[in-house]
């Protein structure tokens, strides 16, 4: 059996236009919004009920590492810990962003697997084919500009994924892994 | 696919955290009600001492040390060899993994004093799959392997993909684990969204006041039913998955996307919420999930059974574990399982009224055949494992 990649959409950081963005959005971070771009390109061939009971896989390296950064910076320049940076900080908190703006009620997974990103990604997709008829799948990592050099030292295999979001929908088959 | 190769073993479980360096300690305590929350901090941190018993690992982090002497533990009570660690699946859930080496050095304030290369090694230990890469070094594991971020679900999440990857054949057997330290992100950030307590939580009382953030690891050894004949401890029996699609940190009032995965786990299972011996619920003490996931164990029922639903809560011992909390707390679970005794909820003496499952407040002897973990998380992730145990297979 074979898959069935019903589509693909990315977006580079340098492409999105957060100056004009929806004010429902105000509090998303840049992940979130380039997330949420691909995802709803690449849903928008499926039915509402095929969105609801979509699966997601949320796959990303270093999450939301601009929020983390600016809450630890806050709060240690001023002891003052800002809730909207925390809950924005987490790995999780795209998928969940996702969730909400698509309607996504399905089995729901952020994954962060290092090296293993790639393979990752695509083992739990096949296997949340199990449980649904559709899997998306969206890959992002936007990252400050002033940390980049230090990832691509660290992992120059990321050189074609920081400062994009990537989505893909499969439809139940089997995933070539 | 029969109902039987549906259920997967577990052969080997432990764990470590404030309430005990293993798991027979920490059921203990949570037997006895001999909680390790620090009262005026609210925070259950592994003690100084244990945090020093735990050997030197290939990284000098927290998050490493202690997942290291977990899966020691963890692979000798399943009785694996290095022979069983070729062609393992490996999946770890963190949702923050080694925070401790980067936390304060890359926030801009300090990264100018840094060389260029001291910024790039602390963020190699930002990537919250490094922890898995260097067990995987250390302990010689190869076979597919993934890291599970989805916040308070992580290892439940973790729990039921190995579940799925052994059900598939992708692998015949997996290592799942979940490591969670305290920093300053999680415990200020926390605070900052007035969930934390500064006294011991109570779970289900009607004067709640918030949660307890603790530390811990567990890992769970699974294997596929014709792998090897080693007993099981318990067996995977059912899973479910869902997103509420409600609200960033704030659960679904009526629960209706924990009761989603619920329902999802007893299909899979193929029983009944009656059949449920124990709930041991996500219960953190927070207004809100409380309340939502009590409604969601309600509406399981149609009828007025729900008022015999045996339900606890054991955060109040441990404190709520974050990522770690759903592997903790099925390494309790496995124990119950064996002994047929319910861990209770501690400290709470009012049950809120609008709560109206059995909450159980003392240990109770009980015949265990199927106990329903729930685990709920930021971004309305839900997850749910049904365990069954191992007598009846």
């Amino acid at each position: 059996m074979n898959d069935f990649l019903n589509s693909f959409h990315q977006i580079n950081e340098k492409e999105l236009d957060l100056e004009s963005a929806d004010p429902a959005f105000r509090k998303a971070t840049t992940n979130m919004m380039a997330a949420y771009l691909v995802c709803k390109k690449a849903t928008a061939h499926l039915s509402p009920d095929e969105i609801k009971n979509l699966s997601l896989v949320v796959s990303t390296q270093f999450g939301e590492v601009s929020s983390s950064l600016d809450f630890l910076t806050t709060f240690y320049e001023t002891q003052i810990a800002k809730p909207i940076l925390f809950q924005n900080s987490l790995h999780n908190s795209t998928l969940g962003f996702l969730a909400i703006q698509l309607g996504i009620q399905g089995p729901a997974l952020t994954l962060s697997s290092d090296v293993h990103g790639l393979q990752a990604t695509k083992q739990t997709a096949k296997s949340l084919l199990d449980l649904s008829e559709n899997v998306l799948i969206c890959f992002v990592d936007i990252v400050p500009d002033f940390l980049k050099p230090h990832y691509l030292a660290a992992y120059p295999e990321l050189k074609e994924h920081l400062g994009w979001a990537r989505a893909k929908v499969f439809t139940k088959g089997a995933l070539n892994v | 696919m029969t109902r039987q190769k549906n259920e997967v073993k577990i052969v080997g479980s432990e764990a470590i955290c404030s309430s005990g360096v293993d798991k027979n300690q920490i059921f203990e305590s949570c037997l006895s009600g001999n909680s390790a929350v620090q009262i005026a901090t609210g925070l259950a941190p592994i003690s100084e001492k244990n945090w020093q018993s735990f050997h030197q690992t290939l990284s000098p982090s927290r998050c490493s040390l202690v997942s290291s002497a977990c899966l020691t533990k963890a692979l000798a009570d399943a009785d694996w060899s290095e022979a069983d660690l070729q062609d393992c699946g490996f999946i770890f859930a963190t949702t923050t993994s080694q925070i401790d080496q980067w936390q304060h050095s890359l926030p801009v304030i300090y990264m100018k004093d840094l060389t260029f290369e001291e910024v790039a090694n602390a963020t190699r230990y930002q990537s919250l799959g490094s922890t898995l890469v260097q067990l995987q070094k250390e302990f010689k594991i190869t076979g597919p392997s993934s890291v599970v971020a989805s916040s308070c679900s992580a290892s439940l999440q973790a729990i039921n993909l190995a579940t799925l990857w052994l059900r598939t054949g992708l692998v015949k057997k997996c290592i799942v684990g979940s490591t969670e330290i305290l920093s300053d992100l999680t415990v200020n950030g926390f605070n900052s969204m007035r969930l934390l307590t500064k006294g011991v939580c109570k779970p289900f009382d009607k004067t709640r006041a918030g949660i307890n953030l603790g530390e811990a690891s567990a890992f769970l050894c699974l294997e596929a039913q014709d792998y090897s004949l080693r007993k099981a401890q318990a067996l995977v029996a059912g899973l479910g998955l869902s997103t509420d699609a409600f609200h960033p940190t704030a659960p679904e009032p009526n629960g209706a996307g924990s009761l989603k995965a619920m329902r999802m786990a007893l299909h899979d299972a193929h029983i009944q919420a009656e059949q449920i011996d124990w709930f041991h619920a996500h219960g953190t003490g927070s207004a809100a999930n409380d309340l939502a996931e009590s409604k969601a164990i309600t509406s399981l029922f149609s009828s007025n059974a729900f008022s015999k639903a045996s339900t606890s809560s054991t955060k109040s011992i441990h404190g709520h574990t974050l990522g770690a909390c759903g592997a903790l707390e099925t390494v309790l679970a496995i124990l119950s399982l064996q002994r047929n005794l319910i861990l209770p909820t501690y400290n709470t003496s009012e049950i809120d009224p609008a709560i109206t499952l059995d909450i159980v407040l003392k240990p109770r002897e009980k015949n265990l055949n199927y106990i329903l973990k729930n685990s709920l998380g930021f971004g309305g992730i839900n997850a749910t494992t049904v365990l069954k145990n191992s007598s009846l297979h």
